[in-house]
């Protein structure tokens, strides 16, 4: 008779305590999945609101643009070049920025006028469908405008108002027309948020009077995996102008991801302190109850290691039972929240970190290492907490265990 | 009978000749540096005037000229109107003592200057809203000192007083013989010239000498400037003060 | 059932406990170590909260906002609170109120020969203020306002570079009079201060109270807002409460903070719903563990039950005594728990917990600085929960294992096994 059939005969015998213990182990490990899981979405809510909603995987600028914006400094072969990009396989748009004040009867405010390609914008960003209420520019409209969300409540705009923009243009002239709030947008970031006016960059074009070159080109990509292979192509694509990643753009915002990551590990390994007590309490007890079997199997000639073994063979057989039903509640647990989520709107709308928005609905995000890792670190804890009562138990006195009460 | 005649001729002359004598004695007489600030503050300054305005404009990045009419009734009134270039025609400006409006015909809205536009340029030039509004007198702002030059040209420095709202460190005054100015140097605080200003085309007006073009110039910017000329220049037009309404400002 | 009866129960329950040293042992280390996670999470939690409240009210305006009627909706210069000095004197004689801070704030254009730029103002009254104001603690150069009534200006480092200003220069402050006129006065730089928010550093700007009142055409008394700092912050909902009608003849509102500053609310919020997520799950887990040994220790003793039963014990008073076992478990459990809590605690009160590996250095959240020292703080309401949660759980996992007890059957007893 092998260890493993020993150690779950023993099981078999103590079953209520063993299924207790194991219901344990799975419930800890499945809140952790679950707990995994949400944190992760929450991260990668927010690097995907903050790279999908404004920044983009790579982002290419005029030299010196960064330094010092003027709408006088802009990319000149913006559409050749984004036109290349996409043909690469790549989503890109072109952007055009400008300050000004917009003014809604008596309510006024200094706002960043952006131009986008309505379509293209679509393509590579998220950013049209955060929309609030009403909807995103449409392609021919030259006369409607996107209002960002704490721009919308300054204003008091609603859907169907006017508003005027007033700048200077890029040849001198007063810079003014009347818009149409078409849509006001869900919390994307403080600057949209507080200043974000967009309108279709031809219309943009015409108002101030800048017709071509653009002063940004945003660029998203499928797999973040190959962001470093695009940034070099970009690069050779992108002529003289500047090319920077994300991270480089807002490090802030790439520190504290990577930060994050190892975020979680106390966590889990706290909630598992919990549970290795738990664990080492079961098998302690198992151990007590069976002295006299241990004295006479030594008794027989089983040796301290075999009796070691059989006891973490034990603890193991239920920490796989455990995985099982845990990985069974964890991923059906993260399954749910990543469809549904946590609604949070009432509580979280606006509010940001790092300048980023929280996501209003808080979703989960099921990954391999989400899952992994609180495997892992059960497996960990639960052969620690099996080490001491293995020990006791293998170096029991065969003659006193035998005389044992 | 011919007695009185002769009377009454020698008291005229002699009253021509006092009269006279009064008038060059007023020419001749140097004025104080307050009063030479007093008419410099007053140049364009009559009871009223009207006058077209051409204003160009040269920045690194654009160049454009602006035909403007242009009518001011005392300090509490003055209307700009624009006329060419055609896509801008019927911008305007209008003072109405304390409060200032902007008016964009385009999108038929008038929006009045708060206090945070009012650094901003005026018209795309490189005058400031405020430079427009200007109400203080600069001999109240500014203790000075007057100094003749040798070619009898006259050199005004400023000194802002102790609490004057003003941003400069110190303005230097060249004016002719005459009175008429030559240019203005605004400098910071440190000392370093921020702005010129420069006048040209001397004329006749009515009876007041004005010169009819004035360039400004801005230190920190290669090649940029502005430069104002009047063209049929009045003062003293008979003008009401309904005149200066934001009604008539979208006619 | 009798006094007597209740001791023997209670008697029976304690020896039943120390009959197994090592299972109550191990019971007993479950509970505190619970107790003691919940106690430090709750108060690294609340710690965190309570600073981050107290920085920002600290910038803004104070845990309690008296404000004009109407300001929230449309803030201007021309809204006031009247008779200022009269409601601080009244405010500051109430318990609970540390101090007091009366402002005037509104937006301006400040400009020098160089540049022009637009700001947002905050005038205090330096004799009041001058320790304490939250800019003053950073200021890189000059120094804090002598007198509330000479025109010094404080503005941030990222201002002072685009209007190329140091200490000493002069500008030209400009803004809305409370009759409308634009009105323009000069101020001289009297310090410069950097806190490392990019907007604050770019856009705020510091005056004495008296100089703008002068300049704005305002009443001696006249405010913006009176900031209300509270010794405690959790009271800011009680007394804006409470102080609404002594405000209101003065034309003004109070508010709470998080009704001004609805943003950090919010993420505060979040954030402590998903502690307490987290704390439910621990006591999940520990309850588990507990259920499990008591419930051994009830299987094992079935027999014992069983001839208890067969001379007379009646279930109820069974239950009893598993029951008051899981009580004494509770106390014990708790005094320990306790105990261990308290240096644990005192560490993170005095010493802190430092998470700047964990961040980088400019965090915000909903543009508050967030200080990745953290110190905890404990309230005696959360202690009380959690004494009373732990409590409360230690006792439910005592009844399924006495409900399983009661299943006893004295005939099987009798067996010989």
């Amino acid at each position: 008779m092998n260890t493993w059939q020993m150690a779950s005969r023993n099981l078999m015998r103590a079953r209520r305590r063993s299924s207790i213990t194991v219901l344990a182990m799975a419930l800890a490990l499945g809140i952790m999945i679950a707990y995994s899981g949400l944190f992760d979405g929450m991260m990668s809510g927010m690097k995907e609101n903050a790279i999908m909603l404004d920044m983009g995987h790579i982002q290419i600028h005029a030299e010196g643009y960064r330094d010092t914006p003027s709408i006088y400094t802009r990319i000149t072969d913006a559409e050749d070049i984004t036109q290349n990009i996409i043909a690469k396989g790549y989503m890109a748009s072109e952007r055009l920025f400008a300050n000004g004040l917009v003014a809604k009867g008596n309510s006024s405010a200094g706002v960043m006028l952006r131009g986008v390609d309505a379509e293209g914008e679509e393509a590579a960003m998220q950013l049209p469908g955060h929309v609030k209420n009403g909807k995103w520019l449409s392609k021919d409209d030259q006369h409607g405008v996107v209002l960002g969300f704490r721009l919308a409540k300054t204003l008091s705009a609603k859907i169907g108002d006017e508003i005027v923009f007033v700048s200077q243009a890029a040849d001198g002239s007063m810079a003014n027309d009347l818009y149409t709030v078409r849509g006001t947008l869900k919390s994307a970031g403080e600057m949209i948020d507080r200043s974000g006016l967009f309108m279709n960059i031809d219309a943009f074009r015409e108002l101030m009077v800048i017709e071509n070159g653009a002063h940004e080109i945003v660029v998203t990509i499928d797999e973040e995996k190959n962001l470093e292979e695009a940034v070099g192509n970009i690069k050779n694509m992108a002529k003289e102008n500047e090319v920077l990643s994300w991270q480089e753009i807002n490090p802030s915002l790439f520190e504290m991801l990577n930060a994050s990551k190892s975020m979680m590990i106390p966590m889990i390994v706290i909630t598992y302190i919990a549970i290795a007590i738990v664990i080492l309490n079961a098998m302690l007890m198992a151990v007590f109850e069976r002295i006299k079997e241990y004295g006479v199997m030594k008794a027989l000639g089983m040796g301290p290691l075999g009796i070691f073994n059989m006891v973490v063979a034990e603890t193991m057989l239920m920490a796989i039972t455990a995985t099982v039903l845990g990985l069974l509640l964890g991923i059906s647990l993260s399954w749910y929240f990543q469809t549904y989520g946590i609604d949070l709107t009432s509580v979280a709308e606006g509010a940001t970190f790092s300048g980023v928005a929280y996501n209003s609905i808080w979703k989960s995000k099921l990954t391999l290492e989400s899952v992994l890792q609180p495997v892992i670190v059960l497996y960990i804890m639960v052969a620690l907490a099996a080490i001491y009562p293995a020990v006791k138990a293998a170096r029991l006195n065969p003659i006193e265990a035998i005389h044992h009460n | 009978m011919k007695l009185k005649i002769f009377i009454l001729l020698i008291l005229m002359m002699s009253l021509s000749f006092v009269l006279l004598a009064k008038e060059q004695k007023t020419d001749s007489e140097p004025l104080s540096a307050k009063q030479v600030l007093d008419k410099l503050d007053d140049l364009w300054r009559g009871k009223s005037s009207t006058a077209e305005m051409t204003m160009e404009v040269k920045t690194r990045h654009w160049h454009r000229t602006m035909v403007m009419n242009m009518w001011s009734k005392g300090t509490d009134y003055s209307m700009v109107r624009v006329v060419k270039p055609l896509k801008e025609r019927g911008t305007a400006t209008l003072k109405v003592k304390e409060e200032i409006y902007n008016y964009l015909p385009k999108t038929d809205r008038t929006i009045k200057l708060t206090a945070a536009m009012m650094m901003g340029s005026w018209m795309g030039s490189h005058f400031t809203n405020d430079d427009l509004v200007k109400e203080s007198r600069m001999a109240d702002d500014y203790t000075y000192k007057m100094t003749i030059n040798k070619d009898k040209t006259i050199n005004l420095v400023l000194i802002p007083k102790e609490e004057a709202a003003v941003v400069w460190g110190k303005i230097e005054i060249l004016v002719r013989e005459d009175y008429q100015p030559i240019k203005f140097v605004y400098y910071d605080e440190d000392g370093e010239i921020s702005r010129t200003m420069t006048f040209d085309k001397y004329e006749k007006v009515g009876n007041k000498l004005v010169p009819l073009v004035m360039k400004m110039t801005p230190a920190d910017k290669q090649g940029e400037y502005t430069l104002v000329s009047y063209k049929n220049l009045k003062f003293d037009i008979k003008i009401k003060n309904g005149f200066f309404s934001l009604n008539q400002l979208r006619r | 059932m009798t006094v007597k009866d209740n001791a023997m129960i209670m008697k029976m329950a304690w020896r039943n406990l120390w009959r197994n040293k090592r299972r109550t042992i191990i019971t007993l280390v479950s509970i505190a170590f619970g107790f003691l996670l919940s106690i430090t999470f709750v108060s690294i939690g609340d710690g965190s909260y309570a600073k981050m409240i107290n920085d920002a009210v600290k910038m803004g305006g104070g845990h309690v906002t008296i404000e004009p009627v109407g300001y929230r909706d449309k803030p201007a210069l021309d809204l006031v609170v009247t008779k200022s000095d009269k409601l601080v004197e009244k405010l500051n004689a109430i318990p609970g109120v540390k101090n007091t801070a009366t402002r005037i704030i509104g937006q301006a254009m400040v400009a020098t020969a160089a540049d022009s730029a637009g700001g947002g103002f905050i005038a205090i009254d330096p004799e009041k203020e001058n320790n304490s104001f939250f800019f003053f603690k950073h200021l890189k150069s000059g120094k804090p306002f002598e007198n509330s009534t000479k025109n010094k200006i404080i503005i941030g480092q990222k201002m002072a570079d685009q209007l190329e200003v140091k200490v000493g220069k002069k500008l030209v402050l400009t803004t809305t009079s409370k009759s409308g006129e634009v009105v323009s006065g000069l101020y001289r730089v009297g310090g410069i201060f950097e806190t490392g928010i990019m907007e604050t550093d770019k856009f705020m700007v510091i005056l004495p109270i008296d100089s703008i009142r002068k300049l704005l055409g305002y009443n001696k008394n006249d405010s913006s807002q009176i900031a209300v700092y509270l010794d405690e912050q959790r009271e800011a909902d009680y007394m804006a409460k409470h102080l609404s009608s002594l405000v209101t003849p003065h034309n003004a509102v109070s508010l709470p903070w998080p009704k001004i500053m609805t943003e950090l609310a919010g993420a505060i919020q979040m954030d402590s719903v998903g502690n307490y997520v987290f704390q439910c799950f621990l006591f999940l887990l520990i309850g588990a563990g507990i259920l499990n040994t008591v419930l051994m220790g009830v299987l094992e003793r079935m027999k014992e039950f069983g001839v208890m039963v067969a001379i007379g014990m009646t279930p109820g008073r069974l239950v009893k005594m598993i029951m008051t076992e899981n009580l004494f478990l509770a106390i014990i459990g708790l005094i320990v728990g306790g105990c261990v809590s308290l240096p644990v605690y005192y560490y993170f009160n005095t010493v802190g917990l430092d998470m700047s590996s964990f961040m980088s250095e400019d965090m915000s959240v909903s543009g508050v600085m967030f200080d990745p020292l953290i110190k905890a703080k404990l309230y005696w309401d959360r202690v009380l929960w959690i004494f009373g949660g732990v409590f409360a759980l230690i006792m439910t996992t005592g009844l399924y294992p006495s409900f399983v007890a009661t299943k006893t059957r004295p005939v099987d007893t009798l067996k010989i096994t």
